[in-house]
């Protein structure tokens, strides 16, 4: 998260007034980083040694993939909390109410694909969350709680915002050699996010939004982006050392 | 304008936006980006090193 810290001014700015206009220029910016993310996996997909690290990224993958709904959990209580006077907040509580029926029980899928792979399910629940995922998170939480939690939009904008096509996902399983239920849950969420991000897009341009939150959302934005930057570069490094 | 087009050189040099994969509209929009926002941005991306020549980073392709 080197870069997240550096965009701590911009959320000062108070450029937008026009919720409509400020809703899809903060997509705008989303967008940009939602790129970025596309070109670091990218790269990462087409390293020829993919197969002897896969199984590192699907523990990072379903660590994050845990710590998603109790972190939409909490940024929904917080929302909630204020939605009474808040028209931002209740907007939030609202969406996530919903969001978090959408993505209830994916690690509990994920975890039986991964089983379903050969690897250990105690192993798997066990294991904590490494140093990138944590930051990633930590850092949501940080913002729910000391600064609002509209600012998940910007987490979720991203992490969800380039979901993978089935034929990706298949290339992936011929080139790791992985059996087809392995990707089971990729492929179902893979499928829902292109309707989950209509959503998202939807919601987040029509937020009543002040500058500052703006800046908030699109700092949590770049925030993620470098955290999942940051993870796929963390597996290439380590799978560079063991080789 | 003057100002929008200045940022808009800035994020295109930076190989972070393509002004064809947008449209005018939304290429409008780049005017609200902060400088400090593309500062950020420019960074991440040099992080990044320069794009693929290939296209096959513009598929989604992040997994969750």
């Amino acid at each position: 998260m080197d870069d997240a810290g550096s965009t701590e001014a911009s959320v000062t700015s108070t450029q937008a007034t026009d919720p409509s206009r400020s809703g899809a220029a903060l997509w705008m910016k989303i967008t940009l980083a939602q790129d970025l993310v596309n070109t670091a996996a990218q790269r990462f997909w087409s390293r020829p040694t993919l197969p002897r690290f896969f199984p590192s990224f699907l523990m990072e993958l379903y660590s994050l993939v845990s710590c998603s709904v109790p972190l939409m959990q909490s940024a929904f209580e917080r929302a909630s909390e204020l939605s009474a006077s808040d028209p931002l907040a209740a907007v939030t509580a609202a969406y996530l109410e919903q969001h978090i029926q959408e993505e209830s029980h994916h690690d509990e899928w994920l975890l039986n694909d991964l089983v379903a792979a050969g690897m250990n399910r105690a192993t798997l629940v066990r294991r904590a969350p490494g140093t990138g995922v944590a930051r990633l998170v930590g850092a949501q939480y940080c913002w729910i709680r000391h600064a609002h939690p509209a600012a998940l939009f910007g987490y979720l904008a991203v992490i969800e915002g380039n979901p993978p096509l089935p034929q990706h996902l298949e290339e992936i399983q011929l080139l790791t050699k992985y059996p087809p239920e392995t990707f089971r849950c990729l492929h179902l969420h893979a499928a829902d996010d292109v309707e989950h991000l209509n959503e998202l897009r939807s919601t987040i341009s029509r937020l009543p939004l002040s500058g500052d939150k703006a800046a908030l959302i699109s700092m949590s934005a770049f925030a993620t982006m470098d955290g999942l930057v940051s993870i796929l570069g963390e597996l290439t490094k380590q799978e560079q050392e063991c080789s | 304008m003057a100002d929008a087009q200045e940022k808009l050189k800035r994020l295109e040099d930076a190989g972070i936006l393509d002004q064809r994969q947008f449209s005018a509209e939304e290429i409008a929009l780049v005017a609200t980006i902060t400088d400090d926002e593309i500062d950020v941005l420019i960074r991440l991306r040099q992080k990044l090193g320069p794009p693929s020549a290939d296209k096959n980073h513009i598929r989604p392709n992040f997994i969750v």
